[in-house]
């Protein structure tokens, strides 16, 4: 697009019309935008053609998460796709975790932020191979990056892998990676109300992590409120409360996990 | 905000198509938005015509039909073709 007059966007490139023009003032140019198709002749006749289509927008980020997902059961990996909100403690509960876990089953971790491999480096030297994908701009993970990292971060004998996603109730939910299963965590800082207001995540995870228990005799949060709402979403969720902190919950949180490996 | 990325590929899927029936150009596309889907339809709307720019679907109108749960899939397109 030329920033001078704006020719060249969307709007100017009516089909049928010439690309090169001068301006009046002081400048002249041809149009320097790229085609991926051939523009219709003027004289050649076109003729407009519904066509019913009924396929899916993410249809190819889809089409990648069911390789993944076929390639980890293949490989006997269970992987889950960790979602909250920033700060809820999803990469402290791994830190946690994966000391727990180790020795005994083996995990894998690819952790997704905007920016830094912090989270990364928290949670190395705790026996998982761990990967960052750093989105830069994106607020979410797409199938395409976490398929790239699969043979690199699932090595041999790899149980589990905890995909921990963006740090966001949206975005993340519209994209499947792959995973076997979404697990929500919702921090009891948060309002208990955060369910409901979020539906399409907690709509989506079987299973939900209620977090930093240890803080509730502090705040003024219902436990009781926020399981109703999440039974409201999901009536089948499995809802489990834990503090990564204080231990709290973690014991049933690590039985659970070493349930669900292949 | 992953509206931009939606947008994309939906011009990626219709692009496909529309190369597939050797179109001109696409005319426009029909897509069904549900309200659990975590699309929002007015900032589809708003990078729609940006994220068009330069392919087959440049200047393609985009209606969004609203639906109740999770859907988000291309119902139709319209596209030109030679006759």
């Amino acid at each position: 697009m030329c920033k001078d007059c704006g020719c060249g966007t969307a709007l100017d490139r009516v089909h049928g019309h010439h690309h090169d023009h001068s301006h009046d003032s002081s400048h002249s140019h041809t149009f320097h935008g790229s085609h991926d198709h051939i523009h219709p002749h003027p004289n050649t006749p076109l003729e407009r053609k519904t066509i019913e289509l009924e396929r899916k927008v993410l249809a190819d980020n889809d089409a990648h998460a069911e390789e993944n997902r076929r390639w980890l059961t293949a490989h006997g990996v269970m992987a889950i796709n960790l979602i909250s909100s920033p700060g809820a403690g999803k990469t402290y509960l791994l830190e946690r975790t994966l000391e727990r876990l180790r020795g005994e089953v083996s995990c894998a971790v690819i952790t997704g932020d905007q920016c830094t491999d912090n989270d990364a480096r928290r949670l190395m030297g705790k026996g998982a191979e761990v990967r960052q994908i750093e989105t830069i701009n994106s607020c979410h993970l797409d199938a395409v990056r976490v398929g790239e990292l699969l043979p690199e971060v699932v090595g041999n004998g790899v149980k589990l892998l905890f995909i921990e996603n963006i740090g966001n109730l949206v975005c993340p939910a519209a994209f499947d990676l792959g995973e076997h299963f979404k697990v929500a965590l919702l921090s009891a800082t948060e309002g208990e109300d955060k369910p409901v207001k979020y539906p399409t995540l907690f709509s989506m995870a079987p299973v939900v992590v209620l977090t930093k228990m240890d803080l509730v005799p502090h705040l003024d949060w219902d436990l009781t409120a926020c399981r109703r709402y999440l039974r409201t979403i999901r009536p089948d969720a499995q809802i489990m409360e834990l503090s990564a902190k204080t231990g709290q919950g973690m014991d049933n949180w690590v039985q659970y996990l070493r349930g669900i490996t292949l | 905000m992953h509206e931009m990325a939606i947008a994309l590929a939906l011009i990626e899927q219709t692009g496909k198509v529309a190369r597939e029936q050797n179109a001109k150009a696409i005319a426009g596309i029909t897509v069904v938005v549900g309200r659990l889907s975590g699309t929002d339809p007015d900032a589809l709307r708003a990078v729609f015509e940006l994220a068009a720019e330069e392919t087959f679907a440049a200047g393609a109108s985009l209606d969004i039909e609203p639906a109740n749960g999770r859907e988000l899939y291309i119902k139709s397109m319209d596209i030109d073709v030679e006759s």
